[in-house]
């Protein structure tokens, strides 16, 4: 089996040494930064792009899919209904790329990365160093 | 967003002849027919640049999809 080497591009601590954390800037469509370069949780448990608090969605309010096309979320207390919209994401060393993001239709929801935003990286959730890093391949 | 999405709705079969084109609709109105999504947002700002909440959809791409989300960070 070949082995694969890589090397960090960059490492972000973990939030309170447990949350896997990545830097992110979120434009809106017409290039609005509403998020620039901040640290947020990441959250491999969420299937989505990136869930945003009520409050920050709002920036994103111009672009938003149909209520009859919004995403809705299985979850253990059952389905549950979001807002969804169209972002710009930019992650380190990335292009830029278009992205839904959500925000729960009812209650003021909570910013993070869930895992479609990854699906273009290589992250590295270093436990034993307590940091979130980004990789690259290296070649040898 | 109410007046947005009724809008939607009741122009919903009409709008399938512009399959694979972004609409933009604000203030309850149908503003326009783009190639994509971000043409469509750079001409809100011009059509109706004092709207707070509009729809971008790309027609009969955009679906509605149900995802999971594990319990981790369900705290709403």
């Amino acid at each position: 089996m070949a082995s694969r080497v890589f090397e960090s591009l960059t490492c972000w601590p973990n939030i309170e040494h447990i949350q896997p954390a990545i830097q992110v800037t979120l434009s809106t469509l017409d290039g609005r930064r509403v998020i620039h370069n901040e640290k947020l949780p990441v959250d491999t448990g969420f299937a989505g792009a990136m869930l945003l608090s009520r409050d920050t969605f709002s920036h994103f309010e111009k672009a938003e899919l149909p209520e009859t096309e919004s995403r809705v979320y299985r979850t253990l207390i059952g389905p549950l209904p979001m807002r969804t919209a169209r972002a710009i994401l930019t992650l380190p060393f990335q292009d830029d790329v278009e992205i839904f993001v959500d925000s729960p239709r009812y209650g003021v929801g909570k910013t993070l990365v869930g895992l479609r935003a990854l699906t273009k990286t290589m992250l590295l959730l270093h436990g034993p160093g307590s940091e979130t890093c980004l990789l690259k391949k290296k070649i040898p | 967003m109410e007046v947005n999405n009724a809008a939607y709705n009741a122009l919903r079969q009409e709008l399938d002849k512009y399959a694979g084109k972004a609409v933009l609709i604000a203030n309850g109105k149908l503003l326009g027919i783009y190639d994509n999504p971000r043409s469509a947002a750079l001409d809100l700002k011009v059509k109706a640049p004092e709207a707070h909440q509009a729809i971008i959809t790309i027609i009969n791409e955009d679906k509605r999809e149900e995802l999971e989300w594990l319990a981790g960070s369900l705290n709403l």
